[in-house]
């Protein structure tokens, strides 16, 4: 019972965070100054013209209603048009978002599979060169800017040694002949999916550099985290404990220490989703990968004011449901959280 | 029942630290037989934490364990190889430790633990394990076994939790069970409780126990052979009866003066002056000569050698050297 | 994190006859963080005096000199030339100054106004304590370079406005830290034994309460100045932050990107470097001190 409290409780708490996000989005967006009629229809628009759409926007109206109006909008997904491409952002938002989803979940998903039994092994060796080595790497990858590693990657493995292509995320000949059909959106689940085996391996190539950089850090902060909290939970009575009644190493290092080090990790997933979020910006600016974050420097060179709303808009949203998933996720796992302490009378 | 289940020779533990060489075992030497209970008493950092852990290899690094011999039974604990050592720990050699709350995982739950371990050394396979485990909770007098298998640590109180971690060192029903101040973090209630609880499981199941606390008064109650620990030697051995009323040695003597209740009402406690040297601290002669009250021109200079006194009672002081000598005890 | 203690490596403690065990023995025994501490200072160093340093300060500030574009690296011009003719050693030395006083801006900021409100909020309790943590929650919803990055399109790009936006998503984190020592402190017996001889709320907090959040406060703000830099740098990377003609690494780094198609891979290369190694050290030297300060691992290292 205790559990569907908890879960209510961190609910609410989300929606209530999501009315503060967009109050404040709101709030930041009627400071700008301009109109943003007239930024949309260009200086030279008629007065009239611009009334019209001014109207149509709503923008006369009391602020309290067009507060209202913007909440009911956005959980409809309708956030106006770009100043730039003219079209919906919600269309432009169905094409970007699952490029960058794309690299995303590829970067956290390595990170997790290498960093998880690397910080492990590291964890259980301590002090010996393994370990030492280990913890160099992850520095360095936990200092590495990432827009500069972007740069030095493409300058090695395209400029130098003409491995990988240097950006996009499918090649212009591929794209023109073996056109990947559009299902998740995804290039390489899609792909796949109907047998498009040679758009695959183009779009998988294109994929490896923007990972790399992207995964760095995630990884490098994975490796970090486990490693330390694996090192303060191999120092707990309980491992000791299960030592003298005989257990083996191997199933005391990834049965049961491995759950408890997990639990404080799992609050750093929350923060990388939103790393990533942020260094995919620099990162498809770099390789010209056609996704969010591409899509919102855009619209800052153009002043494209409510792309970059609404992409802040959304991006905050994906990040505050990431983070209550991680919640619900470590109650799950640690029982105190959800079953709270018991009264020792 | 006179086999010598566990003999202990010249122990010696030392960990290096930046303030120097730690040993924290000097050179301790004793056997325990089968179906006795043996107490091991002596104050915080007098070492008979660190000789439980060394007994069942279980030092943490980089403690080094040395000595001439550890025997369990038939079996070169010293010397074996790792994977020996985790076929004999829990399987013949059980530890229950000081804090249970500390000493059970907080994200398994109780029946999980215990089945773990059932599993381990094979006691028992599939449905049984469940079985097992709940009649183990049940012998251990916990109420409603079936419950507290699903329970989690944090939701049980103290003495339940001290009684699940004795069925976790029962589990795969070892001869010896090593109890490193298994009481001290309970109140005093529960703490009855359970040492009655011990006593009943060791007549029952022919357990041999070694009984590790700072507590005098427990020692006397329940252990019918006691060792005093002090740096890292042992300085009196016997049974309760000589330790209690013959006493020899002058720490051991200032240990039980101090205790509340030896004193008439109204006159302060005696106390023993000074204070416990640090452990990286290398003696000539008697590590106790700084704070003794019968201290002689030898406690200096010359490490005093066990005399005995009868078939179980020794004491290393130079105070009875001229008595009875003898080397330790074999 | 421990530090990398062996028995085998020459032990400045033990040289320097430091007191055994003590936060200085610990620190100057670990190579690594030792290094990185003294490469810290060099920075500060050659930030302060960075006009002395170099011979082209006046580059340094912006001054352009068109003949000498694009230079490669030579005894004149050890890092080369930009796309302006300016000498890139002398514009990566004052870039310098431009990142430590941003970082260090951002996160004073931060520590000041996050302190602040969370030590309020953890102190005084009840609805003022609600109120504020949830206002503390909706800020860090905002994935931080995005929220900056929607201020500071909003403002125009200059080195306040920028250290002012990504303020604006520092505070939060420090918020929920002091908060939570706040609380733990306002349990503690000593607080209550002097509210019970009458101090009043004030004198409690700036003498107790205060006091007991500072040390893990600083150390967070420490392990922050790498990330800071990292964000300002990011953020004038887009062009958002830092304007001509200040030196900034980011910007270099983005505007020197075209040219290493040409072979010129000076431009971006050198100020990149330079931030790799300035965050690097204040991670080292953060997770040091965090070693330092965190009395587990200090056990670890001892036993």
């Amino acid at each position: 019972m205790g559990g569907v409290r908890y879960i209510l409780r961190r609910v609410s708490l989300a929606v209530f965070v999501i009315l503060g996000v967009l109050l404040i989005t709101f709030a930041v967006s009627r400071i700008i100054p301009g109109d943003p009629a007239r930024l949309y229809l260009g200086a030279r628009a008629s007065q009239q013209a611009v009334e019209q759409i001014r109207n149509e926007l709503g923008l006369n109206d009391p602020l309290p209603k067009q507060f209202l109006r913007y909440v009911v909008d956005s959980t409809q997904g309708n956030f106006g048009y770009s100043f730039r491409t003219k079209r919906l952002i919600l269309d432009d938002l169905k094409k970007r978002l699952p490029a960058t989803m794309e690299l995303v979940v590829l970067a956290l998903v390595f990170s997790v599979l290498v960093g998880v039994p690397v910080g492990v092994l590291a964890a259980a060796h301590f002090g010996s060169s393994l370990d030492r080595f280990v913890r160099v790497i992850s520095v360095l990858g936990v200092s590495m800017p990432a827009f500069w590693l972007a740069l030095l990657l493409q300058l090695m493995f395209f400029l130098w040694l003409d491995l990988l292509p240097l950006g996009g995320r499918l090649g212009q000949t591929i794209s023109l002949l073996h056109p990947i059909e559009t299902i998740t959106g995804f290039y390489l689940i899609d792909a796949a999916i109907t047998g498009n085996w040679i758009a695959w391996r183009d779009a998988a190539w294109h994929a490896i550099l923007p990972t790399a950089v992207l995964a760095t850090f995630p990884i490098s902060l994975v490796i970090r985290m486990i490693r330390a909290s694996m090192l303060e939970v191999l120092s707990e009575t309980y491992v000791t404990a299960a030592r003298a009644a005989g257990l083996g190493e191997g199933e005391i290092l990834f049965k049961l220490t491995l759950k408890n080090a997990v639990v404080p990790t799992l609050t750093i997933l929350g923060l990388i989703f939103a790393f990533s979020i942020t260094g995919a910006v620099l990162i498809e600016t770099i390789f010209k990968w056609p996704g969010l974050g591409s899509y919102m420097l855009e619209a800052v060179l153009n002043d494209d004011v409510p792309v970059l709303f609404a992409v802040t808009l959304v991006v905050t949203l994906i990040y505050i449901a990431v983070n209550l998933v991680v919640d619900l996720v470590q109650a799950s796992l640690d029982p105190r959280i959800r079953i709270g302490q018991r009264d020792n009378t | 029942m006179t086999e010598v289940i566990l003999s202990v020779e010249d122990l010696r533990v030392s960990f290096p630290t930046p303030n120097g060489e730690l040993s924290a075992v000097r050179g301790v030497s004793f056997s325990v037989k089968k179906g006795q209970v043996f107490g091991i008493v002596g104050e915080s950092g007098c070492g008979k934490t660190v000789t439980g852990r060394a007994i069942m290899r279980l030092v943490p690094s980089p403690g080094k364990i040395t000595g001439s011999r550890i025997q369990y039974r038939h079996s070169d604990i010293l010397n074996c190889a790792e994977s020996d050592m985790r076929a004999l720990r829990g399987r013949r050699i059980a530890m229950v430790f000081q804090d249970p709350s500390a000493a059970l995982n907080p994200l398994f739950t109780i029946g999980a633990q215990i089945s773990a371990i059932i599993r381990q050394h094979r006691i028992a396979t599939g449905k049984a394990v469940r079985l097992r485990a709940i009649d183990l909770l049940a012998e251990l007098e916990l109420p409603s076994p079936t419950e507290i298998f699903d329970s989690y640590p944090h939701q049980l109180s103290g003495g339940m939790q001290q009684r699940v971690m004795l069925s976790m060192a029962l589990a795969a029903e070892p001869d010896l069970i090593i109890a490193d101040e298994a009481t001290t973090a309970l109140d005093v209630t529960i703490q009855a409780q359970i040492l009655e609880l011990l006593s009943k499981l060791q007549r029952e199941r022919g357990l041999t126990l070694i009984f590790i606390t700072h507590d005098l008064g427990l020692v006397a109650e329940i252990c019918d052979h006691i060792a005093v620990l002090y740096m890292g030697k042992i300085v009196e051995e016997g049974n309760p009866n000589s330790i209690f009323h013959s006493t020899r040695h002058p720490y051991t003597k200032g240990l039980l003066a101090a205790l509340p209740g030896s004193q008439t009402l109204g006159k302060s406690l005696k106390v023993i002056p000074g204070s416990v040297p640090s452990s990286t601290t290398q003696f000539t002669g008697c590590s106790f000569a700084n704070r003794c009250e019968s201290v002689i021109a030898d406690c200096h200079m010359v490490e005093p050698a066990d005399v005995l006194f009868s078939a179980d009672h020794r004491v290393a002081c130079h105070l009875y050297s001229d008595q009875l000598v003898t080397g330790p005890i074999r | 994190m421990t530090g990398l203690l062996t028995e085998n490596v020459p032990n400045l403690s033990r040289i320097l006859g430091v007191k055994r065990g003590s936060a200085s023995w610990y620190f100057l025994g670990d190579p690594l963080a030792l290094i990185a501490f003294v490469v810290l200072l060099l920075i500060v160093l050659l930030a302060i005096f960075a006009p002395l340093i170099t011979p082209y300060a006046d580059q340094g500030l912006g001054a352009t000199s068109i003949i000498d574009k694009l230079l490669p690296p030579s005894v004149e011009h050890p890092f080369g030339t930009d796309e302006l003719g300016r000498d890139i050693l002398a514009r990566v030395l004052f870039g310098a100054r431009t990142a430590l006083i941003a970082g260090l801006s951002i996160v004073f900021v931060g520590v000041f106004i996050g302190t602040t409100l969370g030590a309020t909020a953890g102190y005084i309790g009840g609805w003022v304590d609600e109120v504020i943590m949830r206002i503390t929650d909706v800020f860090l919803a905002f994935p931080p370079l995005l929220l900056a990055m929607t201020v500071a399109v909003v403002l125009h790009p200059s080195l306040e406005n920028s250290i002012l936006a990504i303020s604006i998503t520092w505070w939060p984190w420090y918020a929920r830290l002091a908060r939570g020592q706040a609380v733990s402190v306002r349990e503690r017996a000593y607080v209550k034994a002097a509210r019970g001889i009458g101090v009043n709320h004030p004198t409690v907090i700036v003498r107790h309460v205060m006091p007991n959040i500072l040390t893990p406060i600083s150390v967070q703000a420490m392990l922050d100045l790498g990330a800071a830099i990292l964000t300002v740098t990011a953020l004038s990377f887009i062009g958002l932050g830092v304007p001509q003609p200040i030196a900034d690494w980011g910007a270099m780094i983005s505007e020197g990107r075209i040219y290493v198609q040409t072979g010129r891979w000076w431009v971006p290369t050198f100020p990149g470097i330079a931030l790799f190694i300035t965050i690097m050290a204040f991670n080292l030297v953060g997770d040091a001190i965090q070693a330092v300060t965190n009395p587990q691992t200090r056990r670890m290292n001892s036993e």
